[in-house]
């Protein structure tokens, strides 16, 4: 690795579940994530991989901030960093263009630097007219195709990704795979969740597995 | 826990998007101008949402609390023949405040748990979500308060100089609709029953509030109590300015606001020991 800036650090970080009890019921608890230390370098895309229920999605929740660890800490650095959320925060009744741009703010863009990207996304979303009508209008494929494009084009400093998603049809999910691929392999920061070994040792620049 | 350091020599960088760093709430200005663009923006979409769903689009915002109203007048002022003369403009300068404080906590109320879905998705400030559904509400109700401002035109109650009155309270009624409806959007995520005592517990209010009934009516040794209502408080102020033509209680309102912002201070705080605790409990 040439560049070695840290830009989130976790060190010894623990995550427990606790199912909320009841009268009647003790509440019991399970370790999701248990004495994880490491470095995040700005530019790498690294892997996780691991068993189903090794704690890979609540390990990328903890980066980005949505769940606190109950012992260690996260160290962020002044990043942006958020999971590739499809349709974070859609409304069915407003328009493609009021979705992309609430979505967009939602991800932490200001309304200006939303507006600003609106061409692009209604370019790749390849909605035309529909990028103006009500987002329940469109086929479940349409709807994929803009949270896609959003997506793409807010991307965070830091982009979390669990699995990489394929979404729309034939065609887009081609165009979709290779605009992923490019993001993946160009100087954005990266932290990729794959089941396929093969995928994650293709396109990361380090593994950790859980 | 194995971390591997495969050798990636082919590895391309090529740089494709231009990163920008947009708010996360971290104390500096430009992370609180983010945060309420982006209560503002929910708000006026939600608004638009909402108008979308029906025919009659906006004009329900009026529809909407004049059939209400109208259900009350029929009540009490015709059917009981409660309150004689002057009894429809005492109701409404009651009602229509009352309304705007039962909406907006009723709709703050759910408001987290509605969000969950961004909650699991993205971080973000769980305040996000009652400050939203209290802007949306007000957002709606000043209509009713200008409706009300042309019922009172025709009851020979016109606007005059003891309406500036009417900012500082209207704030003050802002300020405990926050610290109402924050508090309670926080606490059901917790404990869910609490969302069964809502509709009753604003009922309550109603009924506490002197709506329908006017402070002189309840016996003298009672009023400190019933004052303490801070609902019953804003409403007797609403009162003074617009049917008795006077400012408001200063002292009075003075007390309420001090309380409220103490209260204010708390329910921060509760969002900043409860909030990151948010993502494990809404599944």
């Amino acid at each position: 690795m040439n560049n070695l800036e840290a830009i989130i650090s976790l060190v010894d970080v623990g995550v427990c579940y606790q199912s909320s009890g009841s009268f009647l019921r003790k509440a019991d608890s399970h370790t999701a994530l248990k004495s994880i230390s490491f470095d995040l370098f700005r530019g790498e895309t690294l892997g996780v991989v691991g068993p189903n229920g090794a704690g890979k999605s609540t390990l990328l929740r903890l980066i980005a901030g949505i769940i606190q660890p109950d012992s260690g800490r996260v160290i962020n650095r002044g990043v942006t960093v958020s999971l590739l959320a499809l349709q974070a925060g859609f409304d069915l009744e407003l328009t493609g263009v009021d979705n992309a741009i609430f979505s967009g703010m939602l991800l932490g863009y200001s309304r200006k630097q939303v507006v600003s990207k609106l061409a692009e996304i209604a370019e790749f979303s390849e909605l035309g007219d529909f990028f103006d009508r009500p987002v329940k209008t469109y086929s479940t494929g349409m709807r994929a195709r803009l949270g896609f494009s959003v997506a793409m084009y807010m991307a965070p400093d830091v982009l979390l990704l669990d699995e990489i998603l394929s979404v729309g049809d034939k065609d887009f999910k081609m165009k979709a795979e290779s605009q992923m691929m490019n993001k993946i392999q160009s100087s954005q920061t990266v932290v990729l969740v794959s089941h396929s070994q093969q995928q994650i040792e293709r396109v990361c620049d380090r593994v950790i597995e859980l | 826990m194995e971390l591997k350091y495969p050798e990636k020599p082919g590895c391309k960088k090529t740089p494709h998007f231009e990163i920008n760093s947009g708010y996360k709430i971290n104390g500096t200005a430009k992370s609180w101008v983010g945060f309420f663009d982006l209560v503002w923006v929910k708000a006026k979409l939600n608004l638009k949402a909402e108008a979308s769903k029906n025919h009659l689009k906006q004009a329900w915002w009026i529809l909407e609390p004049l059939m209400y109203m109208s259900v009350f007048y029929l009540i009490f002022g015709v059917l009981l023949q409660r309150g004689g003369e002057g009894f429809i403009p005492f109701l409404l300068t009651g009602l229509i405040p009352f309304q705007w404080f039962a909406k907006s906590v009723q709709q703050a109320s759910n408001s987290i748990v509605a969000g969950r879905g961004i909650i699991h998705k993205v971080k973000i400030y769980p305040l996000f979500f009652p400050l939203v559904a209290i802007l949306q509400v007000f957002g709606k109700q000043m209509l009713v308060f200008i409706m009300l401002v042309i019922f009172l035109f025709f009851f020979d109650l016109p606007p005059n100089v003891y309406w500036f009155g009417l900012v500082p309270v209207m704030m003050t009624q802002l300020l405990l609709l926050f610290v109402v409806g924050a508090a309670v959007a926080i606490l059901i995520p917790f404990v869910r029953d609490l969302s069964y005592l809502v509709t009753t517990g604003i009922q309550f209010t109603m009924f506490l509030s002197g709506v329908f009934y006017s402070v002189e009516k309840i016996p003298q040794e009672w009023h400190a109590t019933f004052f303490v209502n801070p609902v019953a408080n804003i409403l007797f102020q609403y009162r003074r300015i617009l049917i008795n033509q006077e400012w408001p209680d200063w002292s009075m309102l003075g007390i309420l606001v001090a309380a409220l912002f103490v209260s204010a201070i708390l329910v921060v705080l509760l969002y900043e020991k409860l909030g990151p605790k948010l993502p494990r409990v809404l599944v």
